[in-house]
This record gives C-alpha cells, sequence and structure tokens, in this order.
C-alpha cells in the first residue's frame, strides 16, 4: 500500500495532545466519579467523556477522518452507542417517561 | 483552462475519495466483528445492570481501582506509541519506528501483568465470579477484553520481527498499519469497560 504523510512531525505532535488529552479526560472521569458518587447527574458525563475519548482515539489514532467511509461509519456508530445507552440508563432509573401514559 | 491527460488521471499516491483501508480488509472485517461482539456483551452489561442497579452502584466501590487506572494508562499510552511507529515510518524513520514500537509492547505487556495482579487481589478480598452480578459481568468482559488484547500483544511480537527483519518500508507498511488498528480498536472498547466497571460508582 502506498501513502505518504505530508508533515510527520506535526502529525507526532497532534497524536502527542491527543495522547495528552486522553490522560487528561481519564483524569476528569475518576474526579467526576469520586465527586458524583450515586448522584443523578453522573451518567451524562461519564457518557459525555467517554464519547470525547473514544473520538480522540477515532479522530486521531485511527485516522478516522481519512479511512474509507463504511469503517469509519461503523467507528462513529460504535462510539455513539455506549454513551447513548448510559444517558438512556440514567434516564430511565431516574423514573423518566418517554411515553405519557394511556 | 485546459489540463494534461496526465493531471486529469488519478494519483496512485493519493487517498481515494471513498476513503482508504489501513492496513487491509481483513483486519478490519475482524475490527467489525470485534466491535459488535463486545456490543451484545455491552447489552448483556446493560440488561443486568438496569434489573440489579443497586449492585452495580456498590460492586464497583469494591474493585482495584488503582488497576483499572493503570491498564487505562498503559492502553492509551501503547497505542499513542504505535500510532507514532505507523507515522515516524511513513516519514522513514525505520529505527526511531521500530522504537516506538518495542515501547508500545512493553506497555501493552504491562496489561496482562496488572490484570493477574488485579484477579489476585479480587480473590483475596472474596471477589470471584460467584460474588455477585455485578462481578459475573465484569469477570465475563474484562476476561474477554483480555483475550483480545493477549491477541494484539502477538500481533505486535509478530509486527516487531519482520519490522526488525526489514520488511517494512516507508511505502510499504501495511502489517503495521493492520495491527495499529486492530490495538486502538482494542484501546476504544477498554476505554468503554473502564467507564462501565470502574467509573460509574
Amino acid at each position: 500500500m502506498s501513502h505518504t504523510s505530508p508533515a510527520p512531525k506535526s502529525t507526532l505532535r497532534l497524536l502527542f495532545l491527543a495522547w495528552l488529552g486522553l490522560m487528561l479526560l481519564t483524569g476528569v472521569s475518576i474526579l467526576i466519579g469520586h465527586e458524583l458518587h450515586g448522584k443523578a447527574g453522573l451518567q451524562p458525563l461519564v457518557a459525555g467523556v467517554l464519547w470525547l475519548k473514544s473520538w480522540l482515539v477515532v479522530r486521531y489514532f485511527l485516522e478516522g477522518r481519512g479511512i474509507h467511509w463504511f469503517f469509519r461509519r461503523v467507528l462513529y456508530v460504535f462510539i455513539a452507542i455506549t454513551p447513548l445507552c448510559l444517558i438512556g440508563l440514567g434516564l430511565w432509573h431516574e423514573g423518566v417517561q418517554f411515553f405519557p401514559p394511556l | 483552462m485546459s489540463t494534461t491527460l496526465a493531471e486529469r488521471l488519478p494519483r496512485h499516491d493519493a487517498v481515494p475519495r471513498a476513503g482508504r483501508i489501513p492496513g487491509n480488509k481483513g483486519i478490519w472485517v475482524g475490527i467489525c466483528c470485534e466491535l459488535a461482539e463486545f456490543l451484545v456483551l455491552f447489552t448483556v452489561y446493560f440488561v443486568a445492570r438496569a434489573h440489579y442497579p443497586q449492585e452495580f452502584a456498590t460492586g464497583a466501590g469494591r474493585l482495584n481501582m488503582g488497576a483499572g487506572i493503570w491498564i487505562t494508562v498503559a492502553m492509551v499510552s501503547s497505542s499513542f506509541c504505535i500510532a507514532s511507529s505507523v507515522v515516524t515510518l511513513r516519514n522513514g524513520q525505520r529505527r526511531t519506528s521500530i522504537a516506538w514500537l518495542v515501547g508500545g509492547l512493553l506497555l501493552a505487556l504491562s496489561y496482562p501483568v496488572v490484570k493477574i495482579h488485579e484477579v489476585q487481589w479480587n480473590l483475596a478480598h472474596g471477589i470471584d465470579g460467584t460474588a455477585g452480578i455485578f462481578f459475573t459481568v465484569y469477570y465475563y468482559l474484562t476476561i474477554n477484553h483480555m483475550v483480545h488484547a493477549f491477541w494484539g500483544i502477538l500481533g505486535i511480537l509478530w509486527v516487531l520481527f519482520r519490522h526488525v527483519s526489514g520488511v517494512y518500508t516507508s511505502k510499504e507498511h501495511d502489517g503495521l498499519e493492520a495491527l495499529a488498528s486492530y490495538w486502538h480498536a482494542t484501546d476504544l472498547i477498554w476505554l468503554v469497560l473502564f467507564a462501565f466497571f470502574y467509573i460509574l460508582v
């Protein structure tokens, strides 16, 4: 396979920044888990941080922008499903009624 | 403005409009299967969590948080090293690329070491597969992930052997890219497991 990278130094810098972001977000998620123990806002916040971390991996490590459209969609759908399920489950546990009773 | 025939013909090294396939199609079929498999396992998690919210709320607090954090740092950092290995090889820096790959391997190897320590710690604290629904799901998903990480580590060893043998060049490095793609996908899955079992307390 033939592939050329136009600016490897800037690509390495972006990879480093993505790694740094992932480390920071890991710290943030631990802090959120500790501070919001058992509280209602925990699941949506964790879902948001999880999506952001997954997006960083797909966008920078997997070079998501340049890969084949089908696999790109598979990856973006995969990283969206779990956070959405977490938010949905959180709402369900809080008794939010998606549909009014008949 | 007129253009020559050569300008109108597609360039062989240009990224196709539909996007490129890093590595090869086979590894991406495998990655799709891996993601589909874990989506099924995540469904198990959500169904169990929906039915036993109290067990999940208290269970996470009993796990070894330090082990979870270290595995996250190891997975993310080894992913970074392997991505850097690909980028430096594209730039023709073969020795630097090998060094990044060795770094990625060492970090990846710390995952099973920490996992074994974590399981021993769990057992010493009475946390086995029968300790409750939370721990059953925890063992089910995390051991499954470690099996996938184990295949990845074997892949890193194989790619490292080929890289040192001089098989990969700046223009031809499908094997390295295939491995990197698989390892990043395995990293993605771990990020979800970390949130499930160590953060959502």
